[in-house]
């Protein structure tokens, strides 16, 4: 399919230009020298004398919090920036294309960084029996936070051309992601606004489901979830980028 | 407005237009697919997952059953191991709540010290538990169903394993608080002597004696009713029928108690080659040995198969007693079973130990197609199938020739499933019976009831435990009656009483309650790290072991010189005294640092392990990511040097 190798080939693109530069290596040994000092010293792990990966996979909506942008703001307000945009948008290929394999690219970098913190999955099998499955779904979750994440970046950084605004806008939509079932957040509004409006806010915070992946158990709701949030956001890119035009 | 404007506004309008609709369209997705239940438990053992038992008994709810979950999450020095636990509880718990929909309710409260939390906890029945430091704290739960409650006193991770169990069976008594109806037939005097010439099955004399303790036991949870061996029908209120070493073979019994399994009732059956109550009964020499052998037909008709008379050796579960004269005297035919032969996936014998079987048999047989047999007790391979006659005098003979079977031998299995008849052709005749009901009309069991036709197949799912020893039940080998301060106790010298409560409760509880199994625990210790801290510490135990008990000496001998110094009445020290007293003081300053330096040395070798660990996780591979950077970045510069 034409449109299949279209995006490979943009995924291929911006695969190869993360690591030209020293953004990627960067990147990747601050998350995982923050992930080891969250996961071990901090939380103990080692005094919870339990084989499994929970204090290490508890950090992560926290850390892609900040990074996760890091890695979006570079995404569209660059080329916007350097008019590099309307180049790729009249190459024959269409615009969903384009921000597929850029999304596609950048997740795949995340899964790469986070792949990379096999130590810690060799640390629990040698020093106990830990649950292999309940592992696999808590990096599943950690995966799915990022992707949407990203794709809220995604949408954030399309918006602007200053990658620092697309940076600030990123964190705040994660934010709002995660805070979203926080109990202040919807004490704020729990006295004036309907039942149905608070219930909806808790519904679209993303660690009840990523809570539940983390568990070991793969649920269609936690998939359905993420899929939505992804789908609208890089839909919204897309009407984005060609309404500013 | 240009037209230019208007264009503009008409796009604009047009995408906000598309970003509502898709954002309603994906809300109603999420919104649909929250109230489908699809999903994948991948835990090892479906720790997140209630079993299919637990579902059906939450199908059967038609009113509303409270869980109340008290936990004092927020209290000072918590323990991790219940702290973690606490996790796992209100996972499983929110498991329930999903599958029960509706008709069960979930609170979580955080019980305070002085709190009307803290006082309906109580109320709940749940126990106030301390912490090391003295602290309260509650971690239990309360089950309510309309005025019932049950609970859960305190949760504890030793039980992990029977956690959904507890819950589930917890749910079921709730809704039916009625006692269970517990009909026994016994050959065996268990509920005090009894007198009935007419019984071919009562025992020869009349012993002045009371119930046996299990029968006491049992009469505080059930609805106990004796039934007469001539019964020709279980009555239909029985919940649990108890048969206990049927000796004399009769036909209409087993037609009873058949057509009593195939309407879906439960049976606990106690057979015995050698009762070993009866032999010190009856200490006549040239009386045959006493066994079961009432039940083959019915036995056949299941699948399986009891040899009267054969007794089951087993060197390995052997028991020993001290012989008075300073040896063990051996017994192989009289077993003392530990954890390794029960079976550990099921909730009846999980977490027991020590049952005891003096002189029992075997349970042959895999049970008839249809039916799910489970091995609750059984033999090692080291066991032999041994003839009972005179085997109290046969222990040598028995050892020496001892050939082992080579296979684990059933000495208690239950059977589940649909039942085949034992009888096709119908109810037996019964010509034979009416003489015993003329001699004595007024004790004549439940007349055969014409009215109601015989089953030849099964209505429901039944439920068979047989169990070959029924001095299992014997106090003897269950309890032992002693003095504390004048007043009498009882005390357990086996877990026999213990098992015999399950395997009642749960045939009491009805087909859901036999599925449920024991469950993985999620309980995951690092057990390299605790075999590296114990053989750290093996080192310096030994030497910080000495040290101390040097400190101690060297302290008892300063606290004598001071007092040999005041009791000679003189307020200084002679030359010589203070000359020990400051050797003495030297020596234990000398001892106290080399401690603090072997337990600072005992520390760094036990996180030894750690740190090299924390090392690997936090450095190593970013050390190894910064290297290819920069290898890649010298490599562009080189080559864009050399262009």
């Amino acid at each position: 399919m034409r449109s299949v190798s279209s995006i490979a080939a943009i995924f291929r693109r911006e695969l190869t230009s993360y690591f030209a530069s020293p953004v990627a290596y960067v990147f990747i040994v601050i998350f995982l020298v923050l992930a080891g000092f969250l996961a071990f010293p901090v939380s103990e792990f080692f005094a919870r004398n339990q084989a499994d990966l929970q204090p290490f996979f508890f950090w992560h909506p926290w850390l892609f919090l900040f990074l996760v942008p890091a890695i979006g703001m570079r995404l569209w307000s660059e080329e916007r920036r350097s008019g590099s945009v309307e180049l790729l948008l009249t190459l024959p290929i269409t615009d969903w294309e384009a921000i597929m394999g850029k999304f596609l690219a950048a997740w795949a970098f995340l899964a790469l960084t986070l792949a990379l913190t096999f130590p810690a999955v060799l640390t629990v099998a040698y020093l106990g029996n830990p649950d292999e499955g309940a592992m696999a779904t808590g990096y599943l979750g950690s995966l799915m936070i990022a992707g949407v994440y990203l794709a809220v970046c995604n949408l954030a950084s399309s918006v602007t051309r200053s990658q620092t605004v697309g940076f600030i806008l990123g964190v705040v939509g994660c934010l709002f992601i995660v805070l979203s079932g926080w109990r202040p957040v919807t004490d704020l509004f729990a006295g004036w606004t309907p039942k149905a409006f608070v219930a909806g806010l808790q519904a679209f915070s993303v660690l009840p489901h990523y809570e539940s992946l983390q568990r070991g158990v793969i649920d269609l709701r936690d998939i359905v979830y993420c899929a939505s949030v992804i789908v609208f956001c890089l839909y919204a890119t897309g009407v984005v980028l060609r309404n500013r035009r | 407005m240009t037209e230019k404007r208007v264009n503009l506004i008409a796009r604009f309008g047009k995408a906000v237009a598309s970003l509502l609709v898709l954002a309603a369209f994906l809300i109603a997705v999420n919104v649909l697919v929250d109230g489908v239940s699809l999903r994948w438990d991948l835990t090892e053992g479906d720790i997140h997952t209630i079993s299919e038992s637990s579902c059906d008994i939450l199908r059967e709810l038609d009113g509303t059953v409270t869980l109340r979950y008290y936990f004092s999450r927020d209290v000072e020095g918590m323990p991790m191991a219940l702290q973690i636990y606490a996790g796992r509880v209100e996972d499983l718990l929110r498991e329930y709540k999903m599958a029960g929909g509706g008709n069960l309710e979930l609170e979580r409260l955080n019980p305070q010290p002085d709190t009307e939390v803290e006082d309906a906890a109580l109320m709940d029945g749940i126990q106030r538990q301390s912490l090391r430091g003295g602290t309260p704290f509650y971690f239990g739960l309360a089950i309510i169903h309309l005025d019932e409650v049950v609970s859960i006193p305190a949760l504890s991770p030793g039980r992990a394993n029977l956690l959904e169990f507890d819950i589930t069976r917890g749910i079921h008594r709730v809704l039916h608080p009625q006692r269970p109806t517990l009909g026994v037939l016994s050959s065996l005097p268990v509920n005090g002597p009894v007198f009935d010439p007419a019984d071919p099955n009562a025992p020869a004399r009349v012993e002045a004696r009371d119930p046996w303790y299990f029968m006491q036991s049992l009469k505080e949870d059930y609805e106990v009713r004796m039934l007469d061996w001539r019964v020709e029908r279980i009555p239909e209120e029985i919940d649990v029928l108890l048969v206990i070493h049927p000796k004399t073979p009769d036909p209409r019994l087993e037609f009873a108690m058949d057509q009593y399994v195939l309407r879906g009732g439960r049976l606990l059956l106690f057979l015995d080659p050698f009762n070993l109550y009866e032999q010190m009964q009856n200490r006549r020499p040239g009386m045959p040995p006493p066994s079961s052998s009432a039940l083959a037909n019915l036995l056949s008709a299941w699948g399986v198969e009891f040899q009267p008379g054969q007794v089951l050796a087993d060197m390995t579960y052997r028991s020993r007693t001290p012989d008075g004269a300073g040896g063990m005297q051996e017994f192989p035919a009289v077993l003392a079973l530990d954890a390794s032969a029960m079976d550990q996936g099921d909730v009846t014998t999980v977490q027991l130990d020590g049952i005891l079987i003096p002189y029992g048999g075997a349970v042959l047989g895999q049970g008839r197609e249809g039916l799910e047999r489970t091995v609750l007790l059984q033999s090692s391979t080291e066991s032999q199938l041994v003839n009972a006659f005179g085997i109290h005098g046969r222990t040598d003979e028995i050892m020496t020739d001892f050939q082992a079977s080579g296979e684990r031998l059933p000495v208690a299995v239950r059977l589940t499933g649909r039942f085949t008849t034992a009888f096709p052709n119908g109810p037996p005749s019964s010509s034979e019976e009416t003489r015993s009901d003329q001699a004595s009309p007024g004790k004549a069991g439940d007349a055969p009831d014409s009215s109601v036709a015989a089953l030849s197949e099964a209505e429901a799912d039944g439920a068979v435990v047989i169990v070959a020893d029924a001095d299992f039940l014997y106090d003897a080998v269950c309890v032992q009656r002693v003095n504390i301060l004048g007043r009498p106790v009882v005390r357990m010298i086996s877990d026999n009483l213990h098992l015999f409560d399950n395997l009642v409760e749960q045939l009491a509880g009805g087909t859901a309650l036999i599925g449920l199994r024991s469950r993985e625990t999620g309980y995951r210790p690092f057990k390299v790290l605790e075999k590296s801290r114990d053989e750290a510490a093996e080192q310096y135990r030994s030497r910080i072991d000495e040290l101390e008990s040097l400190l101690a000496e060297t302290q008892q001998r300063l606290r004598e010189l001071e007092v040999r110094k005041t009791v000679e009445g003189r307020f200084e020290a002679t030359p010589e005294q203070r000359r020990l007293i400051e050797e003495a003081q030297a020596k234990e300053l000398e001892i106290r640092l080399e401690l603090r330096d072997l337990r600072r040395n005992l520390k760094k070798a036990e996180s030894k392990l750690e740190v090299k660990l924390e090392f690997l996780n936090i450095a190593l591979v970013p050390i190894l990511v910064a290297l290819a950077g920069v290898t890649v970045g010298i490599l562009r510069i080189w080559r864009k040097k050399s262009k």
